[in-house]
């Protein structure tokens, strides 16, 4: 088992390192969205990372992109801003590469991988969460089209995005069937509610998005007809992969920042690096990020190999969500009242990385799924 | 291999400035070891005095080509080569001005000769080799270079590294008049299009100062970088820095004390929150007395101060402005 | 119109001392900062051909490939092992070899030193090899004017705008630490462009005149750096040591010469 990164991926590391230093760290597009940081990431051709060439891609495997995406992760610090980027690519415009019809991929990848029209996810709504399958949108066939109707909730891009792929009930009895269609949010009917304001993650607008009577052509299903539980578990596993494995740079940035700290604070006549309650934190942090990094190798390895990964998402998610939470409240205890202040971002990292144990699936639920899987 | 003449090259007109005498006496004490002789070669108009001056620093033998206004490097490097062609020195020394540096970069490649830019220290071994040290950046090391093969012994020397002194009982030496045919023809003149004066503050020469402050990387706040230098007019002082301080534009470029920059050897040296990084050290290793000023008390620079003093800058000015 | 870039790659511990990057070699700070003047003349004429040319070890070809990704027109690599351990002198001998080989060019760009040997030699060494104008301490280019080069220079307390005719030699002297922004997309077009490796017969030079056996100094030995002084360290409260400071500088600044 080679474990070493080609000379390609580490050129990719570094690469981008310096793109997210140099232009996705300004700390004014911390709390909000902003359109000229997205357009510098669509020209730096970092969505279509995974998509091939001719619609505008790299066509690098999905362990270059994980690659990419930790160092992404480590080099960028803004984690709304990575979340947004993830939501994008990996659980709607690769959503359409993976599972939509040619006529699908003409009509949209083109310009979603060129940044042009952002993608977004909508599943979950006000009474179905954890419970997906207890959604009531639903889709009536009329004609050559259905018509949609419903309301989604906690739909990250919503705001901003321009295309979503949308689950809606298509059949009840005997067994409820779900469907997902690609919606575009100039369709009639489609419309956004006000920007949710949340605890962290602010560069990632949230808002519920409403479907009155929106018309869909039949070609927007994506995959088949009454087969959206398929592209659902499809988009989870990415979701469950891609989303948590910046965390995975992050917590190395977090793991820097700990060390340098706690070698220049001195109390009580040493550094208090020196004091095993504080290195012994940075010890935990730096065993769980090798883990962490283990099972993305592995996880990747799957996916390049065309493999099933949902148990091992799943797992991967929990670890990797509960260290980072792990890691950043650690970095405030070393911090100290440093840690609290808003100067140090370490609180900003704190409640980024509260997010992560809920969504993508809670991690309640998610031990669920690991225990049917043993 | 014999050492029969050193010659130390002029780069101006002002050729008995002090940096030249610098170095004239440097290669005096070179030549004295076994009765080398000492070239000193200008280019400029023959002014008796300060040719006499370059005497009593130790010259032996002056050559002079008598040409105004020679300002074009290529023009000055073949007039130095002729006389180095005539005179054929073993060794020859350049002062590492701008000028002086290009001049001996042009006459190593002309030559094939080796050349050690930005000495510190130049030294006689008993194998009668002469050995040049300078210090190799980032390393903390000063390296140890000799030449190879090489007809001539090359290096530019930094100013303020020797130090001056006139010799008592030295005969009137040999000034001769080089005269030089202009063959070289600079058919590509650079045009000067419009000429400004920058900066309203004077660049002093920081090597005129006998205090000199640096402000290094523990001088955060610019409230305290006035404090430093209001104490620094009170007491005659020039203000300087480290690369840090100039990046974090506290301080002008051209008062950057290190390896980079320039090297100071005052009669007091004060360090306001320098760690003591080599490439700074370099610059001020020459220094009569080292007074370090930083909060850590484990940074470097306090295996290198004469005085050492843990405080915190803010604090220890605060006591300052109190006592004045 | 055909531009050199010659960048030396340098050890990347040399130029980020906190920073764990991924690449053995980097630009040399002043390199760097000349490659991006020269890239913004390109985009006053497209036409114009930048060519970036290194003399360094394979591990190094990673900043040809950058510089293609930046903008560049080709990137050569000069690897030999013949050219191993070259001085000053023998570098200037490579490059300007190298130069000769590629034929009518018209403008050669260095930056002022390299962050490790810090000598600044090679610049006026290439210049006189190719018996060309030299030029230095250069701010920036503003750009042509009737097949003249127009240069802003900076020198002491005065700026210069200057005019120069070409084919010359110019170096600039600032330096950057900030990597440049290369897309991942133009990154893998340069990879799959590639660039040139060049060795010593490829550009026809003098084995006496370079690496080890062309250069004329060689470093016989390092040692630490200045001898370590006798400390005071100045004890008491911070009143203490500040009297003990100001009454220091009185003194000093009465001491005559």
């Amino acid at each position: 088992m080679d474990f070493s990164l080609s000379k390609e991926q580490k050129e990719y590391r570094q690469v981008i390192i310096d793109f997210a230093r140099n232009q996705l760290n300004d700390s004014d597009s911390l709390e909000s969205f902003s359109p000229q940081v997205w357009e510098k990431i669509s020209e730096f051709g970092l969505l279509g990372i995974t998509v091939d060439e001719k619609y505008g891609g790299l066509n690098e495997s999905y362990l270059t992109a994980a690659i990419v995406f930790e160092a992404l992760g480590y080099g960028c610090e803004n984690n709304g801003l990575i979340f947004m980027i993830n939501n994008h690519i990996w659980v709607a415009q690769n959503l359409i590469y993976l599972y939509g019809s040619e006529t699908l991929k003409e009509k949209y990848l083109e310009d979603m991988v060129a940044g042009k029209r952002i993608g977004s996810i909508a599943i979950t709504e006000a009474e179905s969460g954890s419970d997906a399958f207890g959604m009531t949108t639903q889709a009536v066939l009329d004609g050559e089209d259905y018509i949609l109707n419903g309301t989604k909730m906690f739909i990250s891009n919503g705001p901003i995005a321009d295309i979503f792929i949308v689950f809606a009930v298509t059949e009840k009895e005997p067994k409820k069937k779900i469907t997902a269609f690609v919606v575009e949010k100039q369709f009639l009917g489609v419309s956004t509610g006000a920007d949710i304001e949340k605890m962290g993650l602010g560069a990632c607008p949230t808002s519920e998005i409403i479907l009155d009577q929106v018309r869909v052509p039949k070609e927007n299903i994506l995959g088949n007809f009454n087969s959206g539980s398929y592209i659902l578990m499809g988009a989870i596993e990415w979701e469950r992969f891609y989303e948590f494995v910046p965390h995975i740079g992050a917590m190395k940035r977090v793991i820097e920042r700990c060390g340098r700290y706690a070698k220049e604070r001195k109390q009580f006549g040493k550094s208090i690096e020196e004091y095993q309650a504080i290195s012994h934190k940075i010890a935990d942090m730096e065993i769980k990020l090798e883990l962490a990094r283990l099972m993305m190798y592995k996880i990747a390895w799957l996916k390049d190999n065309q493999r099933n990964a949902f148990k091992e998402v799943s797992m991967f998610k929990i670890f990797v969500s509960e260290s980072y939470i792990k890691a950043c409240r650690d970095a405030m205890q070393i911090f100290g009242a440093y840690g609290y202040t808003k100067e140090y971002g370490i609180e900003r990292e704190m409640r980024d990385a509260l997010a992560s144990s809920i969504h993508s699936g809670t991690n309640e639920v998610l031990r669920n799924t690991v225990y049917k899987y043993i | 291999m014999n050492i029969d003449k050193i010659a130390v090259i002029c780069d101006s007109e002002d050729y008995d400035s002090q940096y030249i005498l610098q170095l004239i006496t440097k290669a005096r004490s070179l030549a004295d070891y076994d009765n080398s002789k000492v070239l000193v070669c200008c280019v400029g108009p023959y002014h008796k005095e300060k040719l006499q001056n370059l005497s009593r620093f130790g010259a032996d033998t002056i050559i002079i080509c008598e040409r105004p206004n020679v300002t074009d490097v290529w023009m000055y490097s073949d007039i130095i080569s002729e006389m180095l062609r005539e005179h054929m020195p073993d060794m020859a020394i350049f002062p590492a001005s701008d000028f002086g540096k290009e001049i001996a970069a042009i006459i190593s490649t002309v030559f094939e000769a080796g050349l050690t830019a930005d000495c510190i220290d130049i030294k006689r071994n008993k194998n009668n080799e002469v050995s040049f040290y300078r210090a190799a950046l980032n390393d903390s090391v000063i390296a140890e270079i000799q030449c190879k093969d090489s007809a001539i012994r090359l290096c530019t020397v930094k100013k303020g590294i020797f130090v001056e002194s006139i010799l008592e009982d030295r005969e009137r030496c040999n000034i001769e008049r080089f005269p030089y045919e202009i063959t070289y023809n600079n058919k590509n003149p650079v045009q000067i299009l419009e000429s400004k004066k920058i900066s309203n503050n004077k660049i002093v020469d920081i090597n005129k100062y006998e205090i000199v402050f640096c402000v290094g990387r523990g001088v955060k706040k610019v409230s305290t970088y006035k404090r430093i230098e209001d104490l620094s007019k009170r007491f005659g002082a020039v203000v300087a820095g480290t690369r840090v301080a100039v990046e974090e534009g506290f301080i002008n470029k051209e008062y950057q004390i290190g390896q980079s920059g320039k090297s100071v050897s005052p009669k007091i040296y004060v360090g306001f929150g320098i760690s003591g990084a080599s490439q700074h050290i370099v610059g001020i290793i020459n220094s009569g007395i080292i007074v370090a000023i930083n909060k850590e008390e484990n940074a470097p620079i306090f295996q290198y101060a004469d005085c050492s003093i843990v405080a915190d800058i803010d604090d220890i000015l605060d006591e300052i402005e109190k006592i004045i | 119109m055909r531009i050199v870039v010659c960048i030396k790659p340098v050890r990347t511990e040399m130029v980020y001392k906190t920073e764990d990057r991924n690449e053995k070699y980097t630009f040399n700070p002043y390199d760097l900062y000349a490659l991006e003047q020269s890239l913004s003349l390109k985009k006053l004429d497209d036409s114009i051909e930048i060519i970036a040319l290194s003399m360094g070890p394979m591990d190094a070809q990673h900043l040809l490939v950058k510089s293609l990704a930046m903008g560049c027109d080709d990137g050569i690599i000069l690897n030999d092992s013949a050219f191993i351990g070259s001085d000053t002198l023998a570098t200037s001998y490579v490059l300007a070899t190298a130069i000769k080989k590629l034929n009518k060019v018209d403008l050669i760009v260095c930056g002022a030193k390299s962050i490790d040997g810090e000598t600044g030699q090679v610049v006026f060494g290439i210049a006189e090899r190719l018996k060309l104008n030299c030029i230095q301490h250069l701010k920036k280019v503003i750009g042509f004017e009737d097949d003249k080069l127009i240069l802003e220079q900076e020198n002491g307390d005065r700026r210069l705008d200057l005019s120069l005719n070409l084919p010359a030699v110019i170096a600039f002297k600032d330096f950057t630490l900030k990597q440049p922004d290369i897309s991942l997309l133009l990154h893998k077009r340069a990879k799959q462009k590639g660039i040139k490796i060049w060795n010593a017969d490829d550009i026809e030079a003098d084995g006496n005149k370079i690496g080890n056996k062309g250069s004329k100094t060689k470093v016989i030995g390092v040692r630490n750096i200045v001898t370590k002084r006798e400390r005071t360290i100045v004890n008491g409260s911070i009143a203490d040591k500040a009297k003990y400071l100001t009454e220091l500088l009185s003194l000093g600044s009465n001491i005559k010469n």
